[in-house]
């Protein structure tokens, strides 16, 4: 008899607890809604804040001017890399051989046709010559060769190597 | 008795059922709740230390105002043809060639936008919508002897404004255009080592940044200083451009024969 009333007290206990329990629970998760709720409009606020921020501005103004130059010129290892013109005339200069002139140079970021000038057909060929062994230009095309009243006269298309 | 003896297996099951019906996902629910806290605490924290970086930054370009002066001449905000002119006018003058012409055309937009575009959700480009980098091409217009061409063109490249040359086209002047220059009442040198340049090249000028959350959420608050050091060296330094000329090997002048 008294072991028949133990068990159902002891049931009865367990039905009590869990009921206590979910009626904690549903009091509780208003309070946690509540705090997770604040949180995020904590967020949203600061994150308003952060875009009216004046030094975000410019901070972002000056970042991406920075990223443009550095683009354009081709900084690495704080040098500007970015192919200069008068590198170019240069590489062509050291590339030139004697009884030879330029008479017309082009440049437009992708090639260079430069006109040469040259006394003979030897010297031309060993203008050609020197070109095609350039360790500065590549892609030697010959447009045209002609004989002229002051020489020898050679249009060419190169490539700058890269 | 026999019902005081069910009474517990009974009510027991009734409890695991309450437990499992309703207490559980109530318990699930509060963890998700809690989960979503920490995710948010996370955020906030997060906003908070790019806040402070932010503001590191911003006081940094506000203490060392060249940095902001040096990128913002370089890349000015609007149109600048009146420094463009007065700079490649400058820069004749100093080379010692003669500035025949200077044209500048109304301006367009790089291919190239700034920055990638990136899209939303819901299909809208949200990004870099108007920030784009826009140009004032130049052709310029240049004579004289193949060394101060030379000179033009080395500080031409290196001007204080973006620029990016397109083309030069460096002849010989033919009697033709001296017979043209005659023409038009100019005086005319007859010197075999006259060089005619022309030059197409573009100026750049970058619209102010208009900031939203997503750009927000990307920016990266470190300043590029190796940029900037690059930057400072290469614009025109006059003395240090003599002091850094180095004769090239092979021809000096190859419009001339040796």
């Amino acid at each position: 008899m008294k072991s028949g009333n133990k068990g159902m007290f002891f049931s009865l206990g367990i039905l009590a607890v869990i009921v206590l329990l979910f009626a904690a629970l549903k009091f509780y998760v208003p309070v946690v809604e509540g705090k997770d709720n604040a949180l995020a409009e904590t967020i949203l606020v600061e994150k308003g804040k952060i875009v009216n921020l004046k030094s975000l501005e410019m901070s972002m103004d000056t970042q991406n001017r920075l990223t443009e130059i550095k683009k354009n010129l081709e900084i690495e290892n704080e040098n500007v890399t970015r192919l200069e013109i008068t590198k170019v005339l240069d590489y062509l200069g050291e590339d030139m051989s004697s009884g030879m002139l330029v008479s017309e140079f082009e440049y437009d970021q992708e090639k260079v046709v430069v006109s040469f000038k040259a006394d003979n057909f030897n010297n031309l060929a060993l203008q050609i010559f020197n070109l095609k062994n350039s360790k500065y230009f590549d892609e030697i095309n010959i447009m045209d060769v002609a004989r002229s009243e002051e020489g020898v006269e050679c249009n060419i298309e190169m490539k700058i190597k890269k | 008795m026999k019902l005081k003896f069910l009474f517990f297996p009974i009510m027991l099951s009734v409890s695991v059922v309450i437990f499992i019906s309703f207490v559980w996902p109530e318990i699930n629910n509060i963890k998700k709740i809690n989960e979503d806290i920490i995710a948010k605490k996370e955020e906030l924290k997060e906003i908070n230390n790019r806040n402070a970086a932010i503001e590191a930054l911003g006081k940094e370009l506000v203490d060392n105002a060249d940095i902001q002066n040096v990128v913002k001449r370089y890349l000015p905000s609007n149109k600048t043809e009146e420094r463009i002119i007065s700079e490649i006018n400058f820069l004749a003058n100093d080379a010692n060639v003669s500035l025949l012409d200077i044209s500048l055309k109304s301006g367009e937009k790089a291919a190239a936008p700034t920055t990638k575009n990136v899209t939303s959700p819901d299909g809208q480009e949200t990004l870099n919508e108007i920030n784009s980098l826009q140009t004032i091409p130049a052709e310029i217009s240049i004579a004289g002897e193949y060394e101060k061409i030379r000179i033009f063109l080395n500080n031409l490249q290196r001007m204080p404004v973006f620029n990016v040359v397109k083309s030069v086209k460096i002849a010989k002047q033919t009697n033709e255009t001296d017979g043209e220059q005659e023409a038009e009442g100019e005086p005319v040198v007859n010197n075999s080592n006259l060089l005619l340049a022309d030059v197409e090249i573009n100026f750049g000028y970058l619209d102010t940044i208009k900031i939203n959350n997503q750009k927000v959420e990307n920016f990266n608050a470190i300043l590029d200083n190796e940029t900037i050091v690059a930057l400072k060296k290469y614009i025109p330094q006059k003395a240090q451009l003599i002091g850094d000329y180095i004769a090239p090997e092979g021809k000096q002048n190859p419009f001339v024969v040796n």
